[in-house]
Parts: C-alpha cells; sequence; structure tokens
C-alpha cells in the first residue's frame, strides 16, 4: 500500500502535472519577492533567470522525494521493528498459556491415571482374588474371577483386567471370552510385574504382548497374610487421552525415562525418540519388550532455540515452529512436553504489521497534505501582494507596508520617503498599434526598468493599468529624484524584440515627498498631481515638489 | 506550598508507620535465590519481608534458643533431615492449609503440614563414562559393587544428604542390606571423604575417582557455568533404577511465629505456580508442584522415577541412619 502511494506520487512528480506547472508559476512570483535572490532576478528581469527558477522547482521536487525516501526507509524499519516487538510480546503470551496447559493436562493425565493406580489395589484386596490366587485350579473359583473381573472392566471403561500368579501367569482376566484372551499366558518379563511381586505397586506403559496393543499397567501385589501370593494388574489403551490431546489446538508429548514417546497428539511421532538411545538402554527395552518390534528412532526437529529457562522454540522437520514446555512426572519417571504453534502468534504479528504501514501510510499523506498546503498558501500570498504581468507588488501590498512606512517615518526610524508616481506616456497607442500582447511586452519592460534602478527596501508598486509608483527611502531629500531621473532614463533607452523592436517608449513622472503629518492618500494624490502636471507640460519628464533641480528629463 | 510539605510527607510516611506486619524468615537458601521472590512477595501483599540468612543447623539452634521470644515466623531450609529434625525438636507448628495440601504431592510433605516442600533435588550418580561401562551402574546398590573398590567419592557420610539417603535406603532395604550397603561403599572410596558435592564432581573429572554421588543441582549449575561446563562435559549420570532418592527443598511455620498467617501465606505463595517455577529455576532444582514447567537443563537431564516412599516415612529412618553411619564410621577398613 504504502509502494502503492509512493509510486503513484512519484509518477505525478515526474510528469508536467499540473502542481509542477503552477509550481512554475508561483515560483517566478515569489521570485519577484524581496529576498536576495527575488531581488536579483527583478533587477536583471525575470527572463533572465532561468537557472534560479529551475533550482527552485527542483528544490521543490527534491523535498518531497526527501520525504518519499525518508518513509521508504522509515516504514520497513518501522515495519520490522514492530513485528520484532509484537511477535516477542505474542511468544510471552503463548509461553504463558503453554504454562497453563502444561500443569492442566499434566495434572489431568496423572489424575486420571492415578484412579486406576487405586483401582488395581482394590482388585488386588478383593477376596475373589485371594481366593483365586489360593486355588488357582478350582474352576469355579476361576470361573467367579473372571465373570468379576469382566463386569469391574466394563464399569472402570479400563481395557483389561487381569491376574498373575507368583510365576507371572495370568491365572483370570477381564477378557477370559475374547480371541486373544490374556488367560492362561504368561507376562513374567514385564517389569510392573517385577515390582508387583516385590511387594511395591508396578506402573509401566508397554505395547501388549499379547494384543499388540499400546497401554498403561498398573499392578499391585496381592498380599495374603503379608506374602505376596500374586498380583492384579489394569491396563488401559491411553485412547481417551490420545483422543483428548488430539482434538487441542497445540501438541502433547508424552515420554517414557529412556526418552521414548508413547503418547503423542500425532500420531507419527509415538515410538520416536526424545534423546538418542544408548545399548544399555535399547537392552532394558528389549528386556522387558517395552514397545514390541517397533523401531525406536529419533524425533528429529529441525532448530531448537531457547526463549528463557523454560521455554523454547523448535521447529520440526514439516517445517512448522513452536514453542515448547515440559515438565517431568516424577513419579512415573515420564515426561511431557506442550508445543504451541509459533503461528498462533501470526495473527497479532500481521494486525501489527499493517497497523504501522497504515500509521505510515497516514504520516505520509498527512505530511505531504502540509507541505502542499503550506506551499499552496504561500502561493495565494504572493499572488494577493503581486502583480502577475510585472512581477511588481500590487496596490494591496502598497496599502500596508506604505503605513508601515509612514509610522516608521514618524517615529523617526526612516530619514526621508517619497512616492514616485510613473506614468508610460502614449500607453494606449502602443495598444492600438501593436495589440495587447505588444502592450504587456511593454508593461514587462517597464517594471523590469523600475526594479533595477530601485534599492533594496524601495517598494515597486503597479499601480493601475499603465501607471506605476515607487515608494523610495532616501537618506537626504533629493535621492529619490536622482532614482525616478534613472528609471526614466532607464525606460526611453529601452529596446525590445518583435514587431515592437523599434518602438521608443517615454514614461512621465511625478514625486511627492512625504510630509509629516500626511496620509498616504495626501501623498498619493500630490504625486498623482505632479504626474499631471508632468503630462500636462508634454510629457517624457517628471516633477519634484521638493528638489529643486527637478526639471523635465532631457 | 511549603506549609503543605510536612502534611504531604505524613501521608506518605503513614502506611509505613502504621505497618508493623513484617514476616521474620530463618533460611538456610542463599540470600540471592530468595530476594526475587520476597520482592515480589513484599510488593504484592504489603508486607515488610525480613530474611535471616545463616546454616541450617545455626538455625534450629537459635530457634531453640530464643523459644518464645524468636521473632521468627518461617523456617525454610533445605533437606528433610533438617525439617524433620526440626519438627521433631518442637519448633515448628501444625499447618493445616488446603491449598498446600492438594498442591504439594503427599510424599514431599508432612501428612500434619509441620513442613512442606517446596522444590525438589535428586541424588544422582555421576560417573567417567571412559573409565565404568554403563550396564555396571543401575542403581545406589552398585556404588557398593566390589568392582568400584577404591573408585568412588562421595561427600561425608555424615553429611545430612547421605543421611537422608542412607535413610531411603533403610526404607527401602532394611538395615541389614543398607549397612551392607554403606561399608561397601566406604570400603569402594577413592579417598577419605572431603568437599561438597561439586568436589566429588571435579574429582571424577579430574581422574581422582570414578563414581559420585552427588545433588542434581551441582551438576546442573555445572552444565550451566560457563568456568565449569568442561569440567562436567567429560562425565556421564545415572538415574537410579529402582527410585531415585529425591529431597527437598522447603518450610515450616515456626512454633512460636509472631504472625502464623504471614508465614502460611508465604509458604502459599511459594507453592504459586509463578513461584515455583522461580523459586526452582533459580537453583536448578524441579518444582515440587506437578505440572510446573521445568529448566532445560534439567529436561536434558532426562526423566527418572522418584522413590516413590513419602518423605515423612523415610524420616523416621533418620535415626537409625545416624546410627549406622555412626558404626560404619567407627570401622576400621
Amino acid at each position: 500500500m504504502i509502494l502503492l502511494i509512493s509510486t503513484s506520487s512519484l509518477i505525478a512528480l515526474c510528469q508536467p502535472s499540473s502542481i509542477a506547472s503552477h509550481q512554475s508559476i508561483v515560483i517566478r512570483t515569489r521570485i519577484a519577492n524581496s529576498d536576495a535572490t527575488g531581488y536579483a532576478c527583478i533587477k536583471r528581469g525575470l527572463n533572465s533567470c532561468p537557472n534560479i527558477k529551475h533550482y527552485m522547482i527542483l528544490r521543490s521536487r527534491y523535498r518531497y522525494l526527501l520525504v518519499f525516501l525518508f518513509f521508504i526507509l522509515f516504514t520497513p524499519l518501522l515495519m520490522w521493528s514492530s513485528v520484532q516487538v509484537t511477535r516477542e510480546q505474542g511468544l510471552t503470551g503463548l509461553a504463558a498459556d503453554a504454562e497453563n496447559d502444561l500443569m492442566l493436562y499434566v495434572r489431568n493425565f496423572d489424575e486420571y491415571l492415578t484412579r486406576y493406580d487405586h483401582l488395581s489395589g482394590s482388585v488386588a484386596t478383593s477376596r475373589l482374588i485371594l481366593d483365586l490366587l489360593r486355588n488357582p485350579e478350582e474352576r469355579s473359583v476361576v470361573m467367579a474371577a473372571n465373570r468379576y473381573l469382566e463386569a469391574l472392566n466394563e464399569e472402570v471403561h479400563a481395557n483389561t483386567v487381569y491376574v498373575m500368579d507368583l510365576m507371572g501367569n495370568t491365572l483370570a482376566a477381564s477378557n477370559w471370552q475374547a480371541e486373544k484372551s490374556f488367560v492362561g499366558k504368561n507376562y513374567s518379563f514385564r517389569s510392573y510385574f517385577q515390582r508387583a511381586i516385590d511387594g511395591i505397586q508396578g506402573r509401566d506403559v508397554a505395547v501388549g504382548a499379547t494384543s499388540g496393543v499400546l497401554g498403561y499397567y498398573a499392578a499391585r501385589p496381592v498380599l495374603d497374610a503379608g506374602e505376596v501370593i500374586g498380583a492384579a494388574v489394569i491396563k488401559l489403551t491411553l485412547e481417551e487421552m490420545r483422543l483428548m490431546f488430539a482434538d487441542l489446538n497445540m501438541q502433547i508429548l508424552v515420554a517414557d525415562r529412556d526418552g521414548v514417546i508413547f503418547l503423542a497428539s500425532d500420531e507419527r511421532w509415538r515410538f520416536k525418540t526424545l534423546r538418542p538411545l544408548t545399548s544399555s538402554q535399547m537392552e532394558r527395552i528389549r528386556k522387558v519388550k517395552r514397545y514390541a518390534d517397533n523401531p525406536l528412532i529419533p524425533w528429529s526437529t529441525v532448530e531448537t532455540q531457547p526463549r528463557d529457562e523454560v521455554s523454547k522454540l523448535l521447529v520440526l522437520d514439516d517445517g512448522i515452529e513452536y514453542l515448547a514446555q515440559a515438565t517431568l512426572m516424577l513419579s512415573r519417571g515420564w515426561e511431557m512436553h506442550v508445543l504451541k504453534p509459533a503461528s498462533e502468534v501470526d495473527n497479532q504479528v500481521y494486525f501489527a504489521m499493517i497497523a504501522s504501514g497504515l500509521v505510515c501510510a497516514i504520516a505520509l499523506l498527512s505530511l505531504l497534505l502540509l507541505i502542499q498546503r503550506h506551499d499552496y498558501l504561500q502561493d495565494l500570498r504572493d499572488a494577493a501582494i503581486h502583480d502577475f504581468l510585472t512581477g511588481l507588488y500590487t496596490r494591496r501590498y502598497l496599502q500596508d507596508t506604505a503605513k508601515a512606512q509612514i509610522s516608521r517615518m514618524d517615529r523617526g526610524q526612516v530619514n526621508s520617503f517619497s512616492a514616485a508616481m510613473i506614468d508610460i506616456d502614449h500607453f494606449k497607442r502602443v495598444n492600438d498599434d501593436f495589440g495587447h500582447r505588444a502592450g504587456d511586452q511593454v508593461l514587462r519592460a517597464v517594471g523590469s526598468a523600475i526594479a533595477s534602478e530601485i534599492r533594496q527596501g524601495d517598494i515597486p508598486v503597479r499601480y493601475g493599468g499603465e501607471e506605476f509608483l515607487v515608494i523610495i527611502n532616501s537618506k537626504t531629500d533629493c535621492d529619490s529624484t536622482r532614482i525616478v531621473r534613472r528609471i526614466l532614463e532607464r525606460i526611453k533607452t529601452m529596446s525590445f524584440r518583435g514587431p515592437i523592436r523599434r518602438l521608443k517608449i517615454t514614461a512621465s513622472a511625478g514625486v511627492a515627498h512625504y510630509q509629516p503629518g500626511e496620509t498616504l492618500e495626501q501623498l498619493l494624490q500630490r504625486a498623482d498631481e505632479l504626474l499631471y502636471r508632468a503630462k500636462e507640460d508634454g510629457r517624457d519628464r517628471f516633477y519634484d515638489d521638493l528638489c529643486r533641480e527637478s526639471r523635465p528629463s532631457p | 506550598m511549603k506549609r503543605l510539605l510536612p502534611l504531604l510527607m505524613l501521608v506518605v510516611w503513614m502506611p509505613s508507620l502504621f505497618a508493623t506486619d513484617s514476616l521474620v524468615i530463618y533460611g538456610s537458601r542463599q540470600r540471592p535465590l530468595m530476594e526475587p521472590l520476597l520482592l515480589i512477595y513484599s510488593e504484592l501483599h504489603g508486607v515488610d519481608v525480613r530474611y535471616v540468612e545463616e546454616k541450617s543447623g545455626n538455625l534450629l539452634r537459635r530457634l531453640t534458643e530464643e523459644g518464645e521470644r524468636s521473632g521468627a515466623d518461617l523456617l525454610l531450609t533445605a533437606d528433610i533431615g533438617i525439617l524433620q529434625a526440626a519438627r521433631d525438636q518442637g519448633l515448628l507448628q501444625p499447618n493445616p492449609s488446603p491449598l498446600l495440601r492438594s498442591l504439594i504431592p503427599p510424599q514431599y510433605r508432612d501428612p500434619n503440614g509441620h513442613w512442606f516442600g517446596l522444590s525438589l533435588r535428586a541424588r544422582m550418580i555421576v560417573y567417567a563414562p571412559d573409565r565404568i561401562a554403563p550396564d555396571s551402574l543401575q542403581d545406589y546398590a552398585d556404588l557398593a559393587s566390589p568392582a568400584l573398590k577404591g573408585r568412588l567419592c562421595i561427600r561425608s557420610l555424615n553429611h545430612v544428604y547421605n543421611q537422608s539417603l542412607t535413610a531411603a535406603m533403610l526404607a527401602r532395604w532394611g538395615e541389614s542390606q543398607t549397612r551392607t550397603w554403606l561399608r561397601g561403599m566406604k570400603d569402594n572410596l577413592a579417598r577419605p571423604p572431603q568437599g561438597g558435592d561439586r568436589d566429588q564432581i571435579r574429582a571424577v573429572s579430574e581422574d581422582y575417582c570414578d563414581v559420585a554421588l552427588v545433588n542434581s543441582y551441582y551438576f546442573a549449575m555445572m552444565q550451566n557455568s560457563d568456568d565449569e561446563r568442561e569440567v562436567v562435559s567429560k562425565l556421564a549420570w545415572v538415574w537410579p533404577e529402582d527410585g531415585v532418592h529425591v529431597n527437598i527443598s522447603g518450610g515450616g511455620v515456626t512454633r512460636h511465629a509472631p504472625h502464623p498467617q504471614l508465614a502460611k501465606d508465604f509458604l502459599e505463595f511459594l507453592a504459586g505456580f509463578d513461584s515455583q517455577r522461580l523459586f526452582a529455576v533459580l537453583n536448578q532444582e524441579y518444582p515440587a508442584v506437578l505440572g510446573v514447567p521445568v529448566s532445560h537443563t534439567l529436561m536434558r537431564l532426562g526423566a527418572y522415577e522418584a522413590d516413590f516412599r513419602p518423605l515423612a516415612l523415610i524420616a523416621r529412618q533418620r535415626q537409625k541412619a545416624l546410627m549406622l553411619i555412626r558404626q560404619i564410621a567407627e570401622t576400621k577398613q
């Protein structure tokens, strides 16, 4: 969007558009202003300053170009930094979410399993089970135990509940009628059984030797008068937990003490290892047939980068980036990892990017509008005080400045000043004979002549059609007289190009010196009267109300 | 304005003038490990907290001497041996906080709430993999194996960490097997016990011995330290297979606490989720509350199964453990 705006505006700048052409007019009038460059230009005639004109236009364009360049550099920088800050904040929020999820699911999982741990205890203390282990050959006792276990299994939603003797043979099981019944099978190689026979609780995860289904086993010793006589075992498939994990907008994995993932929301991660297994670990896993013949290959992470002490960013081989946290379940010897997709913060990041882009676009547009407004105001001001044709001041400007001049004079800050009213002789004839274009050419030339003869601080004004007025500051009273004479002489010696190249122009003038207490109108009235007299007396001359040396110009 | 200044100052100072509630903690945990938590608690609850740091033995002695006059509200120290000793000496009072009971697993707290575990540390076996076959070390029992004669480094058996481990082994094996085990370990010593756990790790790294028995946080902290990473990089570790002895750093409300409610609040604050992470991470310990994330360094050490026996049960074997250790120490080689 920014680029679009930038490009379109750049194109507008490079084309001779209305702005550009308007600029040239404005510049022309501005040159006529009383700053040093403009004044010099008035003195030499506007058309003699093409370099300055171009310089002004270029300077104005450079200003726009600089603004654009600044924004082209600044916008990506702002977008980049806002993206970084937002992402960092988003990830911090995500880490807090991951922490909550980790606590929630670990506790959930642990409580879920603990229920069955306790349940295995009640199976182990059941009278029917005690009877079974005491009389394993008694058919009715076995049947009663089978039925009891079957009913219990249905009630507690476990996978299988079964009882083993000291040799590891399964005497009764809830699946006694099933095709792959555990009854009669020997599972003495399992670590949970060995633990239970040692008189302590046995808990393990393994792929079923008969069913081939991975499950969690909770075993308890069955005690008869303080002696271990067998083990009661509950098997869970963990399917309920897996389904719960799979439904989440994050990944959860649980690994055993060797780092083998046995439960994961992503089924493909199962039996992958978080750390390379040592030969003794492999041997131990093989000995208890924990994961049957499943190959235990490393879980591949492409990149891991810690964020703080407990959370890290990791990229998996499918290219997805996650924020991960982990904790240990020390009572079981497991570890649980929660992986939240880092893309969860993407929305915030996109929003930040768009917001910062918009801010830049608005800032750029506002700045452009401000610059343009400033330029237009400047142009309007220039147009209001400058005559379009000659570049001299207008009567409106005169009103303000001349009054100020009078005040300065009255306060004694200026020695003296005078008003010189200059009128082109027989100007109507020029218009009639050569047309208005020639008339304009003459007016421009007279304007230039006046501007070239006056000094800085004097005020040249186009007063009427062919009538000009100059407010001249003078150190001595007759300074102005000399200036007016020079102006008239210059007008007289002016040469033109084109159809009027043979034309000779003269002008008449009346110079009135300011008298204290006088108003501007009174001063101008007196100057006008003197001009009138000069016109009456044959033109091509001027009259001065103060300096005796004034006489008709030769 | 000038006239208003004293009034303004009074308003600003007023709360501190009336804030007589200040929690006094006697702790053996290093101040830098406690400081962030003390600050957070102070800010959150507007309670002034004073932390008196001393060695645990001294703290117990001080509490006994001060008796009812003691200003201490809370005792924070490490190891079940010390906490149980404090309980046995009647220096702690029961705290029936339901919150603490629900957060701290039963094996890491006193059944009557005299003490609560706040972070966990495991007694692990560290060895030089180039000199010891990994299969030969699977449990604490293997430390007494004749194959390790003259190759074992361990800090004094009389140190509370080893006393508690011995108590745990007594609960597991009974007296006879534990005595044999202690004797076997004594026979296996590469040098007379000296230094702390870090020194044992360094000794293995410097080839003075091949196996050492240390607390997990020392090993983890050395792994994290720029100066000592090199020392531990050569070493391997093993988590005893038949249940790792996990001890606690924890605390209890003192018997004569002037502000028992504040002490209970502070314990509950420490068992809170954020505090748990901070409390554990700062010292590379495991959080006592289930589900709190564990530091990367500890996760790299891997998971293990902790001894399922409650520490309160193990603590009952303390006296017997002390006696056994004394007997073994007196036995001539």
